[in-house]
């Protein structure tokens, strides 16, 4: 049986962003493709943080909600005025503003098993796969690990 | 008399209370290390600290009503009266910040004020949220309410229990002696809550609907709080009628928590979790090194000077009220009453007042380290708490900002302090 490796595996097609974009650019890429997280890089392609959907969705949201155990008795979130839909309209909230600094990392010989138990570990669905001198070469999604493992199913 | 023994012990003491003071490292590290320390030491011996200093009354007490406000607050119950409070001000925000406040008293003045902090203030920041206002002014407000309310009861705040367990105080005393004065100092604080910031709490009329939001969706499991809400009416009940035959409240504040654990189907570790043992073994450590300072005759010498301050105990009230609201605010009230409790004694000892005579020290002493924690964020737990929460708001509490708010309430309430005890207990007397 082949060994199963990140490099097989992974996207080399990568939607990225800079630390100086302003977040809306970053939401339109969400906008535009079924994609979990964004990769945050430097001008070199050595990678920064990451920005994950559900951070940006967060943005709309009061941090105060948190503290609750539960949120089912709010019914109707727009009576809520820090719920502000508006927000990323702003020009001045750049990536760096929701970014993830030191986001989990492999690199090209990393075990698919091992991505599969750090995805769990840490709670993402996006791992980015990088070099010795942390540039970035891919991504690998769960949807790309669950392609790996569970392909023998289909039909 | 300074021989290696006195001062270690004072070192030892020393190092705590900066650890307490300037937060360098956690206090309950420095006091358990610091108690250890006088034991390989051989200052005084795990026998003298397990038989003698470590007072189990106060451990019991706190680890039973731990519990039961545990399994409580897990039920949603704070977050639903809360809630309906805010309901029925509709939206009126003066209203809805003495509804709050008022609920916040009473939750705290019969469970952990930490713990009604932690329930209750995220309800207090949606509701300002939900009616468009800042909840700077209602956090602070319910902040100061859960230090009064716990001042109200023997179980209310931990300093209370230090107290009625070395002074032999029961909860009914502590009802009648100490809850008139804090329903006295919770109307102070409000009013001058409300005089001081009345532009900000004036009826502007407009209501806005509350309706959105469903407070009975909190209440997920029904029969553990009916339970636990009966066990905690019975301990309180027991607290009234049992101590009269031999058992005391710590024995029934534990059977009260083991009897919730017996029918909580939660994991036992989970459950454990629901004591702060942090506090505990803070508690254990301090236990050992003010019964050593006892020892090694520094609180004797100490308690003698204070006797020799005045031997009118009024005076002597007034000046452990103010001493304890200080002691309080710039400590924080559990150490400084930890401290201050032998002191007393040996005090009351040295002038040879009897128990009813010497009590009134005691509830001056209670009223100034309970309402004292009111004075500054460093002042209780409780206000620790509260700020950590206000960190997820747009206007966090800082400690200067709670000095501005709470420091002037503390002194306004605490005249009327001195006035209630002279007036309860020495003009009519």
């Amino acid at each position: 049986m082949p060994s199963r490796l990140v490099e097989k595996f992974m996207t080399t097609e990568l939607i990225t962003c800079h630390r100086g974009d302003k977040l809306r650019d970053v939401a339109a890429l969400f906008a535009a493709k079924p994609i979990g997280a964004v990769p945050v890089v430097k001008k070199d392609n050595r990678l920064c943080g990451i920005i994950s959907k559900i951070d940006l969705l967060g943005f709309f949201l009061p941090e105060y909600l948190e503290l609750f155990s539960n949120i089912d008795f709010i019914q109707d979130f727009s009576t809520l005025q820090s719920c502000n839909l508006d927000v990323l309209d702003s020009n001045l909230l750049l990536a760096t503003d929701v970014m993830s600094y030191e986001p989990p990392t492999i690199t090209l010989d990393t075990p698919l098993l091992k991505c599969a138990a750090l995805m769990q570990k840490k709670g993402v669905e996006l791992l980015c796969v990088i070099d010795e001198e942390n540039h970035l070469l891919g991504v690998i999604s769960s949807t790309d690990i669950a392609r790996a493992f569970f392909g023998k199913y289909l039909g | 008399m300074f021989n290696f023994q006195v001062i270690l012990t004072l070192a030892v003491f020393g190092f705590v209370f900066f650890c307490v003071i300037s937060e360098k490292l956690d206090r309950m590290k420095a006091a358990f290390f610091g108690g250890a320390l006088l034991l390989v030491f051989g200052v005084s011996s795990l026998h003298e600290a397990w038989t003698e200093y470590i007072d189990f009354e106060t451990i019991g007490l706190l680890t039973g009503m731990m519990l039961i406000a545990g399994v409580i607050g897990q039920t949603g119950l704070f977050q639903f009266v809360a809630l309906r409070a805010v309901k029925l001000t509709k939206g009126r925000f003066g209203l809805l910040l003495i509804a709050l406040s008022v609920v916040t008293a009473l939750f705290s003045a019969f469970l952990d004020n930490v713990t009604t902090i932690l329930l209750l203030a995220p309800v207090g920041i949606f509701a300002a949220d939900a009616l468009h206002r800042r909840p700077y002014l209602l956090l602070m407000a319910m902040g100061l309410s859960a230090n009064i309310g716990g001042a109200a009861t023997l179980i209310g705040d931990p300093p209370n229990m230090l107290i009625g367990s070395a002074a032999g105080l029961s909860f009914g005393q502590f009802m009648s002696n100490m809850g008139p004065m804090a329903i006295i100092a919770l109307i102070v604080t409000l009013a001058y809550v409300f005089f001081t910031n009345r532009a900000e709490l004036k009826p502007t009329g407009d209501t806005i609907t509350t309706d959105s939001f469903d407070e009975k969706k909190y209440l997920k499991d029904r029969p553990t709080l009916y339970l636990s809400l009966g066990v905690l009416g019975l301990v309180i009940v027991g607290f009234m009628v049992l101590p009269d035959l031999g058992i005391t409240t710590a024995e029934i504040s534990l059977a009260g928590g083991a009897l919730l654990l017996l029918i909580n189907k939660g994991e036992p570790e989970k459950l454990l979790h629901l004591v702060e043992w942090p506090l505990i073994f803070f508690f254990l450590g301090l236990f050992v090194i003010t019964g050593t300072l006892e020892k090694v005759g520094l609180i004797e010498v100490v308690g003698r000077f204070f006797a020799s301050l005045t031997d009118n105990p009024f005076l002597l009230s007034v000046i452990l009220l103010w001493l304890g609201t200080f002691g309080a605010a710039l400590l924080s009230a559990v150490p400084f009453v930890a401290v201050m409790i032998p002191i007393v004694s040996a005090a009351i000892a040295h002038l040879g007042l009897d128990p009813a005579t010497a009590e009134p020290l005691w509830w001056a002493l209670a009223l100034g380290a309970c309402i004292g924690g009111n004075g500054s964020l460093v002042g209780s737990a409780a206000n620790l708490t509260l700020a950590g929460i206000s960190q997820r708001t747009r206007e966090p509490l800082t400690y200067g900002k709670f000095l501005r708010l709470g420091l002037p309430t503390v002194i306004v309430v605490q005249v009327f302090s001195t006035a209630y005890i002279y007036l309860r207990y020495f003009a009519f007397a």
